[in-house]
């Protein structure tokens, strides 16, 4: 059979398995979760509004942080991203994916129809390696993390925007808090500490 | 034996340590390594611009949105369910009626019937090719001529595409690869122009990728599929990621770029556990051939093993798993693993016959000869030449004639003692050619006895 998609001729069904005479080692299948996937064209009304609910929160982060859009040019690309979304008449392996995805993409369009050409985000590209971290999955991070800033202290927050953000040396970060540089060391250390706990805190209750 | 687990202090600290990952107690632990790995998810975080943007983003959902959303996602449904008794009264009749009736009627001019006639060319082109290009060709009238302006978004001209697309797919099936070019070109034309256009204009690339192919433009064919590729990735669909890696890698292999070909698919092939049975299958088929070209007989058993234990695709395709076990046995036998080919070939020879495949029945026989020859087993080898003439006796092909000379000829040599694997190969070639040449006459090799 021809695939559409690809042009390519699918393999066929193989017979039953056999022994390996060779001891060729078969990989163990489907050992990772399989995204669910999706014939967008084909959800109802309901469907389409839970995941607008589930998705927007996340697209919204994008197009407003990492795009830069405001909020209610954000809300209009959200609309358009899922209109784009109902019209693709084929399945969809992982919706978030393709959703946030597709979002860079509305928001970069967006940028250009002003006249302006927004630079990608640093971390946008990072997606050659068969085995990364999807697109998707590191923006939810930073959008976590984001909130996370949010629940802590502002010397601790200064603390690790000084030594995480702007890669000042922890002698560095001594003089801007004009304190000892042990003590810059152990703030450091204790922020980091902090956030992780805060971290592990939002995502357990997410999962 | 794992030392003592590291505490939060030392974990921090070895986050600042150049190298600091390759630590042996954290490569050894899988606890620490994990706490490890959070700090740095969570550090490289840090270092992003927008988690330092702490105002606060609206989180409730917008009525207004979900009130068009629904709206829209009703209006499809309904507009599909009307097309379908439009279609089938379009599809009415022979093919050469249906455009006139189209251009005819304006009743048809929607946007549910150009998808609902993009779903009957998709089902037509398996069974009738020239009725899913005439389909797809009065989707592209009607979608050519939507007002844009009557629906909302980018839907006629995502449809336009679409349709664009599916021709292109059509013409590309009918053999009309300079149209089908053409076709697939209006269709990146007008992708380019949508609001979320990467996934549209990487679908139409790899389409051109493949038609590249077809024109040997190898090159432009590794590059679109390359690119394709990329976006699949950021779009996160693994399939069409693997499929743009495997049209890829077809055409660094058409280049004779074998090693990069190789290179291009193993990193899919060692992620194939998180792969469906199909696409993982389409892999190992794909590496079996590269290693084969290679000349590295042991990768390439070693994958047309694994292709041949992965259960996939079509259930009413019998023929094309004996091929993948045929090119396993006679992997085998060319490394000198005669009992192992043997094993593979032997029942291969009845399983064709009950197909009505004797040709392939017979050169699976040949394949074995060449290798019992090998070892001296000549009672072997007269044995499948007498069971070769018999297929072909029983077969009664046009070509049974000229394929009972050349296996006369084997048996003469056989009777002979004569008898070479370079000999069997010959005539085996010969009746590999002979049904697509039927004109072909048997020609002795060269330095033959007889």
């Amino acid at each position: 059979m021809l695939d559409q998609e690809t042009l390519e001729v699918s393999t066929p069904t193989a017979a039953p398995a056999q022994s390996t005479a060779e001891g060729a080692s078969r990989p163990p299948r489907r050992t990772a979760a399989k995204s669910k996937s999706v014939e967008p064209h084909l959800l109802t009304a309901d469907e389409v509004e839970l995941l607008y609910i589930e998705h927007r929160t996340l697209l919204l982060f994008v197009a407003c942080r990492k795009f830069r859009v405001n909020e209610p040019d954000a809300e209009n690309l959200i609309q358009e991203v899922f209109l784009s979304f109902l019209q693709t008449c084929t399945k969809i392996e992982n919706v978030r994916a393709w959703l946030v995805a597709a979002m860079c993409n509305a928001s970069r369009h967006h940028w250009r129809s002003m006249g302006r050409t927004e630079p990608l985000p640093d971390d946008y590209d990072n997606q050659s390696d068969p085995g990364s971290q999807g697109l998707a999955d590191r923006f939810a991070m930073e959008m976590t993390v984001q909130k996370v800033l949010g629940y802590m202290q502002p010397r601790c927050r200064e603390t690790l925007r000084l030594h995480y953000f702007e890669g000042r040396s922890a002698g560095d970060v001594a003089k801007e808090l004009e304190t000892t540089n042990r003590y810059a060391e152990k703030l450091i250390h204790n922020c980091l500490r902090r956030a992780r706990e805060i971290y592990n805190n939002i995502t357990v209750v997410q999962r | 034996m794992i030392s003592q687990h590291y505490d939060e202090d030392a974990l921090v600290a070895l986050l600042d340590t150049p190298g600091g990952e390759a630590d042996v107690h954290l490569v050894e632990c899988g606890d620490c390594r994990r706490s490890f790995e959070e700090y740095r998810a969570v550090t490289s975080c840090l270092g992003e611009d927008a988690v330092w943007d702490l105002r606060v983003l609206k989180e409730d959902p917008v009525p207004s949105t979900i009130q068009n959303l629904r709206a829209f996602a009703d209006r499809m449904h309904a507009e599909d369910a009307a097309a379908l008794p439009l279609v089938a009264e379009l599809l009415a009749g022979p093919r050469d009626q249906w455009m006139p009736r189209l251009m005819s009627d304006p009743k048809y001019r929607t946007a549910g019937v150009v998808r609902k006639l993009m779903e009957a060319s998709d089902k037509a082109i398996d069974v009738m090719p020239p009725d899913a290009l005439e389909i797809s060709a009065l989707a592209t009238e009607i979608a050519d001529h939507l007002d844009p302006a009557a629906y909302p978004s980018d839907t006629v001209m995502k449809l336009r595409g679409n349709a664009w697309r599916d021709r292109g797919f059509c013409l590309y099936q009918n053999s009309r690869f300079a149209d089908a070019l053409e076709a697939i070109t209006n269709a990146e034309l007008v992708s380019v122009q949508l609001t979320v256009s990467d996934f549209e204009a990487a679908r139409v690339r790899i389409a051109k990728s493949l038609l590249f192919r077809t024109f040997e433009n190898f090159l432009d064919s590794a590059h679109g599929a390359q690119l394709s590729g990329a976006i699949f990735a950021r779009f996160g669909q693994t399939t069409r990621r693997v499929g743009a890696a495997i049209a890829e890698a077809q055409a660094l292999w058409k280049r004779g770029q074998i090693s990069l070909a190789i290179d291009c698919l193993l990193p899919y092939a060692a992620m194939s556990q998180d792969l469906d049975d199909d696409t993982a299958a389409r892999i190992f088929a794909n590496l079996v051939v590269f290693y084969r070209d290679a000349g590295d007989a042991d990768q390439a058993l070693h994958y047309a093993q694994l292709a041949e234990q992965t259960k996939i695709g079509d259930v009413n395709d019998a023929a094309t798993p004996l091929r993948i076990q045929w090119s396993v046995g006679v992997l085998f036998g060319r490394s000198g693993k005669i009992r192992e080919a043997e094993k593979r070939l032997l029942p291969l020879i009845a399983s064709f016959e009950r197909l009505g495949m004797t040709s392939e029945a017979v050169q699976v026989g040949l394949e074995l000869a060449e290798f019992y020859l090998a070892e001296g087993r000549t009672s072997d080898v007269a044995m499948l030449c007498r069971r070769a003439i018999d297929f072909y006796v029983c077969a009664g092909l046009p070509s049974t004639e000229r394929a009972m000379t050349a296996l006369a000829f084997l048996n003469e040599c056989l009777c002979a003692n004569r008898l070479t694997a370079a000999s069997v190969r010959h005539v085996r070639e010969y009746l590999v050619r002979l049904p697509t040449e039927p004109a072909l006459l048997f020609m002795p090799p060269p330095n033959s006895p007889f």
